[in-house]
């Protein structure tokens, strides 16, 4: 009798199917033909006969294949392949660069098809670039929000910090005060507008329990230098800065939705603060955060001008230059207004120190002021999750090295067949384009939920946080960095089975069916430089708080306990 | 005798009611269609496991690889609950399109 496995397995061509599914039809069927083999011979049927009769149940070999390959479960995925080839083919027949899409996209098809046979290998090769590109993801979403993108102001480059330097005294960044601020203001010939601003703490009463919430005084001319507009109701005016003017408050956008759940409504209402009663006049919208301070409430300033003197230093000063000007006319301005100061607010208790501190204009562009010590540390702590991708793409490399040798046989007779180099460079590359494709789409879910986690442990005065998202602009960075990896471990192999390397590892691989010794170098290096760029990193992260106490020393301020603090009644007065 | 789209469509009704109330082999199934129709009902080998298999796949029966005291190792299909209640439901409907089938065509029952 037949051995009716080996006849059937010669006879129908059954595909790999999942769960080894071919081998129970194969099973099964050989007891079918079995039972009916013994049947025919039982009626009295030849050996020949009876192989005839069982040629003609099975039916046509190809026709049974296909019936019984339509039963595999995979039939709707099969159903989709078709379709896709169908595409293809489509696009195919057009021609030209949409011929080649269509080779592209039947390689990746392939590809996919090819690391699905090898779930682990993939697993962990997506799971360590996921890692290595969700890090470098989140780190840049940070670093584009923070540093590279604009200010949330209309034309921010025109936007100036007005700070002093009080060389005298050996102080860099001394800060604003208001007798210079209304000497700018009535003298200057550079700003189109400007302001001085202050944080500090005020303690709301009168519904339920009183809560100290963060305030910021200013005058006037910060939101129209900033060009804010308000969410609801209007902004502060510069008669609300006159002494005897009603008082009114602004309402920060954060505490205007946890305190009065956004209520549209709110302008007219009444707010006791520090003991008075404040007219809420408007709601600011969160762009304000980014002159790093979330204020709950905002009041306007009311300066006796007759009590000033060149004094009380510290306020923060904000200006928008006017069209054409630049940093370093603004800068000469200053120098020129700062005699004037002294001369129409003289006096005050410290008036021989300001001399003594030779006060000099300190202009710098207001973003540079804002993000300028954080721009380092997250400078630093990107170049550091890089060098990390750059470990996991060496690690996925030398995977793809060792794997690569097991198919170099396969790509030495591809060659021999006729196969041209760029062909057999593709067949390495398409696998690792996909694989860093796959990291990325992991690393960006990965992204997703640690940024969180990374704004959480940071450090607590980042500016900008609120502005912080994953949009396209990002997407478009993970997706050059995933492809970027890919093409990174794909090449090894390329460069290593290519050409002469590519007929001496047939020679070697006939023979002995090892690798040469030449071949190792490739991963010698890889592995060498993987230590180097640990070392690096290790590096990196001892020097990173040094750096980090170093920006912090020469912040002037970035948390309001570092201000100075004004509250509502003493600024008033 | 009967085309074969004809004996296809039918076909998975034929199986579960070749099921019903036991467990049976995949030749068990095809010589006792055979044997019930008188002969006329023969199908191809791919034919029969191939539909086997698709019932299977969507949860009408279940194949279980049985040895029995004398005999050779072999996958013995049974009914599952939803096969029953296919079995029920097709039997109705089978019911009530051949006797609309045979109004139109103007059979009427001996």
């Amino acid at each position: 009798m037949p051995d009716w496995k080996r006849y059937l397995k010669e006879y129908l061509s059954l595909p790999e199917m999942k769960g080894h599914r071919e081998q129970r039809m194969i099973d099964e069927l050989a007891d079918h033909l079995e039972d009916l083999y013994r049947e025919a011979v039982a009626r009295g049927a030849s050996e020949e006969e009876a192989m005839a009769q069982i040629e003609e149940w099975l039916g046509e070999a190809g026709f049974a294949s296909g019936e019984l390959v339509r039963s595999e479960p995979a039939h709707v995925r099969s159903r989709m392949n078709r379709w896709v080839e169908g595409q293809e083919e489509m696009l195919r027949s057009k021609g030209g660069a949409l011929s080649r899409v269509a080779d592209a996209g039947r390689d990746l098809r392939l590809a996919l098809r090819t690391l699905a046979k090898r779930p682990f290998f993939s697993g962990v090769v997506i799971f360590v670039l996921a890692l290595g590109i969700g890090a470098t993801t989140a780190v840049f979403t940070l670093v584009d929000a923070i540093i590279l993108s604009p200010l949330p102001f209309d034309d921010d480059t025109r936007l100036v910090d007005i700070d002093h330097a009080a060389p005298g005294l050996g102080v860099q960044q001394a800060g604003q005060c208001a007798a210079w601020h209304f000497t700018y203001e009535d003298e200057n010939q550079v700003f189109e507008d400007l302001g001085m601003y202050g944080t500090g703490y005020a303690t709301i009463a009168g519904q339920g329990t009183p809560e100290s919430v963060p305030d910021m005084g200013l005058t006037t001319g910060v939101l129209r230098a900033l060009r804010i507009t308000p969410v609801v109701g209007r902004l502060l005016m510069p008669e609300d800065e006159e002494l005897e003017a009603p008082n009114v408050v602004l309402l920060g956008y954060g505490y205007w939705q946890s305190r009065f759940g956004g209520d549209l409504n709110v302008v007219g209402q009444t707010l006791e603060a520090d003991g008075n009663s404040w007219e809420i006049v408007g709601v600011l919208p969160s762009d304000i955060q980014a002159l790093g301070s979330d204020p709950a409430i905002i009041y306007p300033y009311r300066f006796d001008r007759s009590q000033l003197f060149v004094g009380n230093i510290g306020f923060g000063g904000v200006a928008r230059l006017r069209d054409g000007v630049t940093l370093e006319q603004a800068n000469a301005d200053v120098a020129r207004m700062l005699p004037l100061a002294f001369e129409k607010f003289p006096g005050g208790p410290v008036a021989d120190f300001s001399e003594r501190a030779q006060y000099s204009p300190n202009l710098r562009p207001l973003k540079e002021t804002l993000v300028g010590s954080a721009a380092s540390l997250l400078w630093i702590i990107l170049a550091g999750v890089a060098v990390v991708l750059l470990i996991a793409c060496a690690n996925v490399a030398n995977l793809f090295l060792v794997r690569a040798d097991g198919k170099q046989t396969e790509m030495a007779v591809r060659s021999a067949l006729g196969a041209n180099r760029r062909r057999i460079g593709w067949e390495y590359l398409k696998e690792s384009l996909l694989l860093g494709l796959l990291g990325g789409a992991g690393g960006l879910a990965l992204a997703g939920y640690g940024l969180d986690a990374l704004i959480a442990a940071g450090p607590a005065n980042l500016p900008r946080l609120n502005e912080v998202s994953i949009h396209p602009g990002v997407l478009m960075f993970t997706l050059a960095i995933s492809l970027g990896a890919g093409l990174f471990f794909g090449v090894f192999p390329v460069l290593k089975h290519s050409g002469a390397a590519m007929l001496d590892s047939l020679k070697q691989g006939g023979r002995g069916g090892t690798t040469g010794r030449a071949s190792y170098r490739a991963q010698n290096a890889l592995a060498v430089s993987q230590m180097a760029m640990a070392l690096v990193l290790l590096v990196a992260s001892v020097l990173a708080p040094f750096a980090r106490m170093r920006s912090a020393k020469s912040n002037r301020c970035w948390t309001s306990s570092s201000c100075v603090s004004t509250s509502l009644l003493s600024v008033s007065s | 005798m009967f085309s074969a789209d004809l004996k296809r469509g039918s076909m998975e009704l034929l199986i579960l009611s070749s099921l019903e109330g036991c467990t049976r082999h995949g030749y068990e199934i095809g010589k006792l269609l055979e044997h019930r129709s008188g002969g006329q009902l023969e199908f191809r080998v791919s034919t029969l496991y191939s539909v086997l298999y698709r019932m299977e796949e969507r949860g009408w029966i279940k194949g279980r690889w049985v040895e029995k005291k004398g005999e050779r190792r072999r996958c013995y299909y049974k009914l599952t609950r939803k096969g029953e209640r296919i079995l029920v439901d097709q039997r109705k409907e089978w019911k009530a399109f051949s006797t609309m089938v045979n109004q139109v065509i103007g059979v009427s029952h001996a």
